[in-house]
């Protein structure tokens, strides 16, 4: 038993898949609330038993309600992407405040079962990026005793990307696929690492299959084969010209598709291996908790996924007696995560000017912010206070702000705000 | 080309600059005050104080230690604060070497004429409380015998510009009466003349009865002249329009310019 735990959250908007092991021990182990057929997904409902202040979650919860002595809200994380709130025997709960409840509920169960409650690293796993749920679900996490440093979100492709490279380097030594689905569709995974540039780039994307179908339909026989027929157009669609080295399943249905997919399971089975993986992005959280947890574990290929950057962004300095690079933003990195802060006064300048590299690219983009509506009493005689934060993928923000110059040149307390889309 | 400095970290507790009344928050905030008020620096300025707020409070114990070990006398003034300016990006080579310049011709004047130039800077920053003590010093004290009388009345001279600008004019008047005992010049004449009149008081006739009734006649018709205009600039000056705004808007907007005022005044008192 190691020194704490690293989690992993799954969290779709209505259940969510928790997987977790000991900091010092390799073994992944998923958590399960019952011992029924499909133990592993948890509903993300969380129940209010009348006249107690006690919360409860999954088979329980719903027995509860089901017998009148509690009541129970649905879909919870879907709720807090709406900044919705529930109503219990008089009293409005946010969204938020009952998500930190079913955290603390399932957290529960998994301390129980872990024999311990030392977090060292929480990583949720979402499949849309969206501010509102990423800060809520921090927020959460803080408010049950678990530090800032110990939590991250990544989105589910990510989560894919370290799934597959902990696997064994002949699963994706050519491109790496995954079909998963749920009651949002059926999305479609790619992976595959990018060599003989430097550095290495480990590439992953998502792609949302129109065509897809929801899981209910494998309810009935005729539903099945239509599924099987979806699936195996899909399959034939995207995988065509691709050498793909191996294939994964997850999701709801897809752990009985070798009973109702044979059409589709022919064609993806051919010359590759696939699998089908209970909590596969759980897991992947778990195993990218790896990489925060122990600068070793980081893994030898740069990120470009769905929540990461895939820009360095640079700025040229003197600092002291010496010119050098001053990096804001490196590529790989998550966007909620990227800010950079720094003072600094321009010298015989009338902008900031920020060079951006794409990974993978040697051409550089200037951008430039000009010093519109600050007053600069004299060259040098200003300092200024600049904030880069990353508002997407894909933009990002600049601050200035009119520092003045000590109590020779006061503040002005003007500030330039400029957004920038990376294309 | 431009560049951009780096700046380092700000001073939660700032190092306090008493002859300026001044709060320095950041090593280039130093090094401007340095660069641009080095003759309102004392010469003990480099000490045991300074050093410990560059280790302590800005964080950058590699530049006070290089202080400490080459600064071992006031002798080593000089070249100490060329070497701090040389560590900090603030200031270019060009910039540093002009420096340098002035700080060797600096130090070729005598003693007194060193006071007199830090005298100046003070009075120059509105510190006029303290450039008068430094320029009575130099009055009270024994004559330097290199220096002749002209350096002695040209500090007068600014001694007393200084009381005007405190009103202190009864002062201003003494100062200025001695000049003109010393000198008979008409410029300081007149400048008697028109103090008189600012002040109120009647010209004293022991010192004007020899004047020339024109040209007493011409001064007269100049400050009136003067007055009037002043008068205009003053109905036209941003302050008055204050008045046909809303109540509130005029409270706040004096009460921002009394504190203004009030700490301005209190540091040419310093």
């Amino acid at each position: 038993m190691g020194k704490g735990l690293i989690i992993g959250y799954d969290l779709l908007k209505d259940y969510c898949r928790i997987s977790w092991r000991y900091e010092d021990q390799e073994e992944i182990k998923d958590l399960k609330l019952t011992d029924s057929e499909d133990p592993y997904p948890v509903k993300n409902s969380i129940c209010k038993k009348k006249g107690e202040d006690t919360w409860l979650i999954g088979g329980e919860a719903y027995q509860t309600a089901l017998f009148g002595s509690g009541t129970i809200v649905d879909k919870v994380l879907r709720l807090v992407s709406m900044g919705g709130h529930a109503t219990f025997e008089g009293i409005t709960y946010d969204a938020e405040e009952l998500l930190g409840y079913f955290l603390r509920e399932t957290l529960a169960v998994l301390y129980k079962e872990a024999g311990m409650k030392t977090v060292n690293q929480i990583v949720f796993t979402v499949q849309h990026l969206e501010n509102q749920v990423i800060d809520a679900v921090i927020r959460c996490a803080r408010s049950l005793g678990i530090e800032k440093k110990r939590i991250h979100v990544i989105s589910h492709t990510e989560a894919f990307l370290h799934f597959v490279l902990s696997e064994k380097r002949e699963l994706w030594t050519n491109m790496t696929v995954l079909f998963d689905l749920s009651q949002e569709g059926l999305n479609y995974y790619s992976m595959e690492v990018m060599r003989g540039i430097k550095p290495n780039i480990a590439k992953a994307e998502r792609a949302f299959l129109e065509e897809g179908f929801s899981p209910d339909i494998l309810d009935s026989k005729a539903g099945q084969r239509m599924a099987d027929n979806i699936m195996a157009n899909c399959v034939e669609r995207v995988l065509a010209n691709k050498t793909v080295s191996s294939a994964y399943l997850s999701g709801l249905g897809m752990n009985t598709s070798m009973q109702w997919g044979n059409g589709f399971l022919k064609i993806l089975c051919q010359r590759r291996r696939v699998f089908y993986i209970d909590n596969l992005f759980a897991r992947g959280a778990v195993l990218s908790g790896n990489t925060f947890e122990d600068e070793n574990a980081a893994l030898p290929y740069s990120l470009m996924c769905e929540g990461r950057i895939d820009v360095d962004i640079t700025v040229d300095v003197i600092q002291g007696v010496q010119k050098r690079t001053m990096i804001l933003a490196t590529a790989g990195s998550n966007w909620f995560e990227t800010k950079a802060a720094f003072d600094f006064i321009p010298d015989d300048e009338s902008s900031l000017k920020l060079t951006v590299r794409k990974l993978g690219e040697t051409r550089k983009t200037l951008l430039e912010v000009p010093f519109d509506g600050f007053e600069f009493p004299g060259n040098k005689l200003k300092r200024i206070g600049a904030v880069l934060a990353f508002t997407s993928g894909n933009s990002f923000d600049i601050t200035l702000k009119d520092k003045g110059f000590g109590e020779f040149f006061p503040a002005s307390g003007v500030t330039i705000r400029r957004s920038f889309v990376i294309e | 080309m431009g560049r951009y400095l780096l700046c380092t970290k700000e001073a939660d507790s700032p190092y306090e600059v008493e002859e300026l009344d001044l709060r320095i928050y950041s090593i280039e905030e130093l090094a401007y005050l340095i660069y641009y008020d080095l003759d309102v620096l004392p010469d003990d300025f480099i000490d045991e104080r300074l050093l410990t707020f560059i280790e302590k409070e800005l964080k950058m114990p590699e530049i006070s230690g290089k202080i400490r070990r080459f600064y071992t006398s006031p002798q080593d003034f000089d070249a100490t604060v060329i070497m701090l300016l040389s560590e900090v990006s603030f200031f270019t080579e060009q910039e540093i070497n002009e420096f340098r310049d002035r700080i060797v011709r600096r130090r070729r004047k005598s003693a007194p004429e060193r006071l007199v130039m830090r005298s100046d800077a003070l009075a120059k920053r509105k510190r006029y409380n303290s450039a008068i003590r430094l320029y009575r010093s130099l009055l009270s004290g024994p004559r330097d015998g290199r220096m002749n009388e002209q350096f002695y009345t040209n500090i007068m001279m600014k001694c007393a510009a200084c009381f005007g600008r405190l009103c202190e004019f009864d002062n201003a008047l003494e100062m200025l009466f001695q000049v003109y005992k010393e000198t008979g010049s008409p410029e300081v004449l007149k400048k008697l003349y028109d103090i008189c009149i600012l002040s109120g008081k009647e010209p004293d006739d022991a010192v004007f009865r020899r004047a020339d009734p024109n040209l007493l006649a011409k001064w007269q018709s100049d400050y009136w002249e003067r007055e009037a205009k002043a008068r205009m600039q003053v109905d036209e000056h941003p302050a008055m329009q204050l008045f046909l705004k809303s109540p509130d808007h005029i409270k706040e907007s004096l009460e921002a310019y009394t504190e203004e005022t009030k700490d301005a005044f209190r540091g040419m008192l310093e």
